[in-house]
């Protein structure tokens, strides 16, 4: 039982850090209907932000609004000047695209700050407390309550603002949004800053407690492109539970059969979930068939 | 997508004339003879290092291409077809002494399977979603070399000890080894060839085109872009063979990383795809490139060459998508206009 317990928390405070990881992909699946491969290049892009605020002085999660801050405006101009271009093109294009802007990203960074590990060591992240009969590490506790209020906030900002109305208009159906007088270009430019934000954002949660190097990217790539399938493409409460459950998942194969099954314990649920229910299990009906509507 | 990638000329009456059936058979013969002068010529070491690498570029974006560039589909695990040639001719060879030759037509075979199973379950999936399966598959293959140790070696690998023997696939002159690439690169070119010119092809090209307007009219595209997949799964398997053999040790961060996968089909897309000749003249110049880079700025800009890869990626898409061949024909086409 106590295993139990402790497994089930630590599960349940990484799956917070996946939610988040992936709440980005999904918002931007949802309303662009694009499937940014560089996804997990904008959370090892976070990471590197988040280090080198904190080498200035500054604590990665005072810094953590500032990184969002900044990739917000990044990853609207990435939109402004290059995705939109794509939106009328095959899926190919749009895939090959952010594929290509990952390796960019990836050999850029390599190139300025080469290929090392960096970490972020803070004294009160590594420290343990007890929850109940389970004892967590203070950063994942940290790192947890972060994403449900970020995962909140932009949840909150969805439904009641009017911007965030006009995002879910424009989701729902760009045309009738435009008829309505949206201009979904900026709807577009600011889901894609939303969402590199957000991937960001988590980077720096993410960098207390893991090393940044180049090549992490594609790591974090595939575990929000799992969770986001999970969940369902285009939906931010299914990006909570996918997350959720892909890290009680890992936590518990990990445990119980084998360290080195985890990874593959989640693909092979991915395929298993793109061949039986491609929708995923919270998505709406359908929302595989990208681009019937468009 | 193929409204402005051209495709070769392989129109029933252009075959039919003596005179166009012997210039298709040129235009074969000529880069092979000229390829295989190009690696008899070869002295140095490094030089044939490059040509090798060329070679197998050319190789695994010609076998992208027919799943990829035919039919428009957007696979990114190819290193996971790679990795099961490597392997299984290697296991084979390492455990039972079968020769690489046959370890190379069992591991296409292998591949061929594994690639009809996960078509049949993953295929009928749209763009992206199909991309993302195609990644996990390799990701399990992976994972598969890298924890299975009694068996693959883990993450140490395994070690093939090298015999003079053309049967064990040892060549004790190392050009041989190029040459056997080159055969490969026929091989695939041609199968490429009969494709396009089949009932085949202008299925795959109809799916790659708009698949739903090619459901419509009564295409089964599910058999066709599986039957496709499993035959560039195979072809890339026996690259992967080669490779393992030419390197004399496999492991997976070498024979099974995502880099595998986006190279077959960057390269393609940079020479241009569903043609025949954009996947050879998008190895020759991006491997070519890449290489000199290395080699003349030295280690501490090795990601350099990446950088260009993923620049050259995104401009190609943005603005001429169809590569290298398409922007050459449609020069040539202005030319021919201009000069009646």
């Amino acid at each position: 039982m106590d295993v139990f317990q402790q497994l089930f928390i630590s599960g349940i405070l990484l799956g917070g850090v996946y939610a988040l990881l992936s709440i980005g992909l999904t918002l931007i699946f949802g309303v662009i209907r694009v499937v940014n491969f560089a996804h997990g290049h904008f959370v090892m892009l976070g990471m590197y932000a988040s280090y080198w605020l904190w080498r200035a002085g500054i604590d990665p999660y005072i810094g953590a609004p500032i990184v969002f801050g900044a990739f917000f405006v990044i990853g609207a101009g990435i939109h402004h000047k290059m995705i939109s271009r794509t939106l009328t093109m095959p899926h190919l294009v749009q895939v090959f695209v952010t594929l290509g802007l990952a390796i960019a990203l990836e050999a850029m960074v390599h190139l300025a700050w080469g290929g090392d590990f960096r970490f972020v060591q803070l004294e009160y992240t590594s420290r343990i407390v007890e929850i109940g009969q389970a004892r967590v590490v203070v950063g994942s506790l940290v790192a947890f309550g972060f994403a449900l209020l970020a995962t909140a906030v932009i949840y909150a900002f969805l439904h009641g603002t009017d911007v965030g109305k006009a995002i879910r208009a424009t989701a729902q159906d760009p045309y009738a949004a435009q008829a309505m007088g949206i201009d979904i270009g900026r709807i577009f430019d600011l889901t894609f800053g939303l969402g590199v934000g957000s991937a960001a954002l988590a980077g720096s949660l993410l960098v207390p407690m893991f090393p940044a190097f180049p090549s992490v990217g594609l790591g974090y790539s595939l575990i929000a492109f799992v969770v986001v399938v999970l969940g369902g493409l285009g939906s931010v409460p299914g990006a909570l539970m996918g997350g959720l459950l892909v890290a009680l998942i890992e936590t518990f194969t990990a445990f119980h059969i084998s360290p080195s099954f985890k990874e593959g314990m989640y693909f092979l649920l991915f395929i298993l979930v793109l061949v039986l229910r491609p929708a995923g299990l919270f998505g709406l009906r359908g929302s595989e068939l990208v681009g019937i509507h468009r | 997508m193929h409204a402005d990638s051209p495709t070769i000329s392989t129109s029933a009456d252009s075959l039919a004339s003596p005179s166009a059936r012997f210039r298709t058979t040129l235009q074969f013969l000529v880069p092979t003879v000229l390829a295989a002068l190009l690696i008899g010529s070869t002295t140095q070491q490094y030089h044939l290092d490059l040509l090798f690498q060329v070679l197998l570029g050319a190789l695994l974006a010609s076998a992208w291409n027919i799943v990829g560039g035919y039919a428009g589909q957007i696979a990114l695990g190819h290193a996971g077809f790679y990795a099961i040639g490597a392997y299984t001719s290697t296991i084979l060879l390492l455990r039972f002494g079968i020769s690489p030759w046959i370890g190379m037509l069992a591991g296409a075979a292998l591949a061929a399977l594994c690639a009809s199973i996960l078509g049949i379950l993953t295929l009928r999936l749209r763009g992206p979603f199909f991309a993302m399966s195609t990644v996990a598959f390799a990701e399990i293959v992976r994972l598969t070399a890298t924890h299975w140790e009694s068996v693959t070696g883990g993450t140490r690998g395994l070690w093939i000890s090298w015999k003079p023997d053309a049967w064990l696939m040892g060549f004790s002159d190392r050009r041989a080894y190029a040459l056997v690439a080159l055969g490969l690169l026929v091989l695939v070119t041609a199968v490429s060839f009969a494709i396009a010119r089949s009932k085949l092809g202008y299925l795959l090209r109809a799916i790659g085109s708009d698949e739903d307007a090619a459901r419509s009219v009564g295409v089964r595209s599910s058999a066709a872009k599986v039957l496709a997949f499993s035959i560039s799964g195979a072809f890339t398997a026996m690259a992967g063979t080669l490779s393992a053999q030419y390197a004399l040790s496999i492991d997976p961060p070498t024979f099974s990383s995502f880099e595998i996968s986006i190279q077959a089909a960057l390269l393609s897309a940079v020479g241009g795809m569903g043609t025949i000749a954009g996947p050879i003249v998008g190895a020759v110049t991006m491997v070519t490139t890449s290489n000199l880079l290395r080699s003349t700025l030295g280690g501490q800009f090795g990601a350099l060459h990446l950088l260009i890869y993923g620049i050259a990626l995104v401009l190609v898409m943005l603005f001429m998508r169809g590569g290298i061949v398409g922007l050459w024909t449609r020069v040539a086409k202005r030319r021919h206009v201009l000069k009646p």
